[in-house]
């Protein structure tokens, strides 16, 4: 891996941010670009964006420049022949990619990115693979973290197989049905669970992970790792409302000492290097602390890191860049975010460049806005 | 002696279990009894409060303090499994 070049003042680089929709199950694209900014970043910020109407887009407050990106299905090459045509047109320094599907597309791309002074901070091969769903029952084994019984399967004579190990023998909790990237529900039969795995197999492919249900509640910690086992900063957040589908509207940030010290030993046992989300269930009756899912990426709700006082997507560009390390403060507890829904006002001629050239700029960039 | 330092407590008696991130709301008895607990003040001291501030007989003050108590550990604001031992 090469090692990040010193580029000056980190707040006047290019960076791009991916990850752009911002609805009611938001990406975290917007999140970070405002980390940023709020960290004092004054350099190039673009957007990339998969969809015209990923409200991300039209933040002209955030972004100076959006360009629409190839799908993640499309390959690498198109990828970096569109961080090219954004390098083409003004600096580029980094690149913060953050959703799961892009992250095997940037790490194929690194050295060619490197080459074409584009640096991120992303984890290696082995560590992203270590977390994937399909192997976090395994990895939790190794290392002595608490797991909910966990199955993989790659068929539906396979889940029947499994059904009655994983299944609650009392009968009081559900059996999660996940895809390998995203998605996950409730099956209280195994017929729900087959009608799940079929679901979501046909959407997202094979295997399906199986996972028993606990009684408790969930707490999220958002960790930067060096890449090195240390931990850069770490900020729990335990949900306060959630929409339908279970994701978090409102959260509050927590303190208790035990979710950072399992966020240091799993970091330091990944050698984690980026940001990841470490979804976490403490059990009703043991309070035991369970490991339910690592997120290779920022989580969408990560601005809450910069109101706590640690900011981590400002952290990562700065260590990206070639910064200093630097010690963060402790996060504080007690800090309150909550989401809401904005109409933004922009004008048409935005869609319009999106939609012909794939590249729409904001009149703060500098740049003349064209006239609609 | 079991610390509460992580339980933020306002005169009007909003609390914040900084470590699990839950929030309760007390009346103000509740409220005068966990700024004590907070504070370190040991049983005797609360109960000895509760009989001359609340004008109970230290029979009820017991009873009700035992209560409040229970309904802590439930919410966990106090551990379950073992009794805080109040200094």
């Amino acid at each position: 891996m090469t090692a990040p070049i010193p580029l000056g003042d980190w707040r006047d680089a290019g960076i791009a941010v991916s990850g752009l929709n911002a609805a009611d199950n938001p990406a975290p694209g917007v999140a970070v670009a405002r980390s940023l900014r709020e960290a004092g970043h004054r350099g190039r910020l673009v957007g990339l964006a998969y969809d015209a109407m990923d409200a991300g887009i039209y933040n002209r407050q955030l972004f100076d420049e959006v360009y629409l990106i190839p799908f993640p299905s499309r390959g690498s090459d198109a990828l970096l022949h569109h961080l090219r045509l954004v390098r083409q047109q003004g600096r580029l320094d980094l690149v913060i990619p953050t959703l799961d599907s892009e992250l095997e597309l940037y790490l194929t791309l690194q050295p060619e990115l490197e080459e074409a002074g584009i640096h991120s901070f992303l984890p290696d091969e082995g560590g992203l693979a270590m977390r994937a769903k399909s192997r976090l029952a395994e990895f939790c084994h190794k290392h002595d973290f608490q797991v909910p019984p966990t199955e993989v399967v790659h068929s539906l004579e396979g889940l029947r197989d499994v059904w009655e190990d994983i299944c609650d023998p009392d009968g009081r909790e559900p059996v999660y049905v996940k895809g390998i990237f995203y998605d996950a529900r409730k099956a209280w039969t195994v017929e729900q669970a087959m009608n799940s795995f079929v679901e979501i197999s046909a959407r997202w492919g094979l295997p399906i992970i199986l996972q028993r249900g606990l009684a408790g509640f969930e707490y999220n910690i958002c960790c930067l790792g060096d890449g090195e086992g240390g931990l850069v900063g770490a900020v729990p957040m335990r949900k306060l409302g959630v929409t339908e589908k279970g994701k978090a509207w409102s959260g509050v940030t927590v303190g208790d000492p035990r979710l950072l010290e399992l966020a240091r030993e799993m970091i330091a046992a990944l050698k984690w290097r980026g940001p990841c989300e470490l979804e976490i269930l403490c059990e009703e009756e043991t309070e035991r602390l369970h490991l339910i899912e690592i997120n290779p990426r920022f989580p969408a709700w990560c601005y809450l890191c910069a109101g706590a006082g640690q900011n981590l997507p400002a952290a990562l560009a700065r260590r990206a860049l070639g910064g200093a390390p630097e010690v963060l403060p402790p996060a504080r507890s007690g800090v309150i975010y909550s989401r809401a829904a904005v109409d933004i006002i922009c004008d048409l001629g935005v869609l319009e460049d999106l939609s012909v050239s794939g590249r729409a700029v904001h009149p703060s960039s500098g740049e003349a806005p064209r006239e609609c | 002696m079991a610390t509460l330092n992580h339980l933020h407590l306002s005169p009007q008696g909003f609390l914040f279990d900084h470590h699990s991130g839950l929030s309760f709301s007390t009346n103000s008895t509740g409220a005068w009894i966990l700024d004590r607990m907070i504070k370190g003040a040991a049983q005797q001291e609360i109960l000895n409060g509760l009989v001359e501030d609340f004008d109970v007989s230290p029979d009820q003050a017991a009873l009700d303090l035992e209560e409040f108590l229970t309904v802590l550990r439930q919410h966990r604001v106090l551990p379950r499994e073992r009794k805080v031992e109040l200094s």
